[in-house]
């Protein structure tokens, strides 16, 4: 395989504010995690365990260390262009939501979509982060003299 | 305009189809010096670097290639091709970038990328896919990857359905299944959005053509405010014309690429939108498929 080559597969995700997930170009890992999301969805589940299951396993654990406040969250796939997918954000909802082990978890006021926007531009690069995280060298105390 | 050498007897002849796929590549990428593949007819010399609308050379190039499991279930896993450019100009395109861009992505090299799709159906995926992009402009790269893969390979054709009669002809037999794509309802939106004139006529014709040659799966993608006026008819159409052929309806419209210049599609698509044009399928008894 050339160097030049992707040596990753890739898909894309689109997080609505309202909680809403679109995705395209869904790979086998990308629907174990939505399936992770919403495991009701017999559609998804299915898409998610047609190829190597085994492999999925591995990435459905990978996010359950990584991202605690979105595993377990119970979800609702409602259709794409790919696939969309809808998080739940009600108490009642949430709480019949699989628990996985003692995760910490953060009320729903917490949950903050993905930043989807493309970094291509110095502002959105991971050494400077939006403001809210801390980026664009902002800050909230008195001014250095 | 070229006039086939190739007949289309193989199966019953007895030669494999990736034998006849190399014959036709080699056909086909001669007929680039007068290119005839889409609808458009422009007729440039793709050879001598003449552009038509699509803007594609000589050369395709790809922008993805890898296993994946969004397609309809009974085609998935597949190993999808994504080669670069698109004789549309669909201002919601998902891949805008890449399908807007003959020029993006890397240049296809046939050896290796059907080395991985091999590796693949190895692997377990199901089927090989090849997309764009709109994979038509690149008729002579995509019948040269066939004629690498083994005969008994399920190939899918994932089409916008606007080629022309001479693409046809240069696919008949080769793909297993046509999985095409109804966009609009209608001429006024097709030329708004998509900037193609008469759309409906061709996509009508290869809709008819693709259910004759091959298995045939149409996806619709309900774009928001455009139910009614696209949906219905589309669903109308397919209900008279195609009965019982397999319908995918996608509902999750993503507003992407260049669709904020058009104020109906700065959103995604309601549940209420996506509702009605189940209702609409429904209505017309459409055979849907996930």
């Amino acid at each position: 395989m050339k160097p030049t080559q992707k040596q990753f597969e890739e898909g894309e995700l689109l997080i609505l504010a309202d909680g809403k997930i679109l995705a395209h170009n869904i790979t086998r890992e990308m629907a174990a995690v939505l399936s992770e999301l919403d495991p009701e969805n017999e559609l998804m589940r299915q898409r998610a365990t047609q190829f190597r299951p085994q492999a999925c396993g591995l990435i459905t654990a990978d996010v359950r260390r990584t991202s605690p406040e979105m595993a377990g969250h119970r979800a609702h796939v409602a259709g794409a262009q790919s696939i969309a997918l809808r998080v739940f954000k009600s108490r009642t909802e949430r709480s019949n939501a699989p628990r996985s082990g003692d995760m910490d978890r953060r009320t729903d006021e917490d949950l903050v979509a993905a930043d989807v926007r493309r970094r291509t531009d110095w502002k959105h690069l991971s050494q400077n982060p939006p403001p809210h995280v801390g980026g664009y060298r902002y800050q909230t105390g008195p001014k250095n003299k | 305009m070229m006039t086939l050498a190739v007949t289309n007897d193989f199966r019953t002849h007895g030669r494999g189809r990736a034998t006849v796929a190399e014959l036709r590549a080699r056909l086909a990428r001669a007929s680039l010096s007068d290119c005839q593949l889409c609808a458009h007819h422009c007729g440039v010399n793709r050879l001598a670097g003449e552009r038509g609308i699509c803007h594609a050379g000589a050369t395709a190039r790809f922008f993805s290639a890898q296993v994946e499991v969004s397609d309809e279930l009974e085609l998935t896993p597949t190993f999808a091709i994504a080669l670069s450019g698109c004789d549309l100009r669909c201002s919601f395109c998902i891949t805008g970038k890449e399908s807007w861009n003959p020029n993006a992505g890397e240049l296809l090299d046939k050896y290796e990328i059907t080395e991985r799709a091999i590796h693949a159906l190895d692997a377990g995926a199901r089927t090989v896919m090849i997309l764009g992009g709109e994979p038509t402009i690149h008729l002579p790269d995509a019948l040269e990857i066939v004629s690498l893969l083994p005969d008994d390979t399920k190939l899918i054709w994932k089409t916008n359905a606007h080629g022309s009669v001479a693409a046809r002809e240069f696919l008949d037999g080769i793909f297993d299944v046509w999985l095409a794509d109804y966009k609009f309802g209608n001429d006024a939106c097709a030329q708004r959005l998509a900037l193609v004139p008469n759309y409906n006529q061709f996509v009508r014709e290869s809709l008819f053509w693709a259910n004759e040659h091959s298995e045939l799966i149409v996806r619709h993608l309900v774009m928001p405010g455009h139910a009614e006026c696209c949906w219905k008819p589309i669903a109308e159409w397919l209900a008279e014309n195609l009965p019982g052929i397999k319908v995918n309806l996608r509902s999750g419209f993503w507003p992407a690429w260049k669709a904020r210049k058009h104020v109906e599609l700065c959103g995604t698509t309601s549940r209420s939108e996506t509702e009605s044009a189940l209702a609409i399928a429904r209505e017309f008894h459409l055979n849907l498929i996930e």
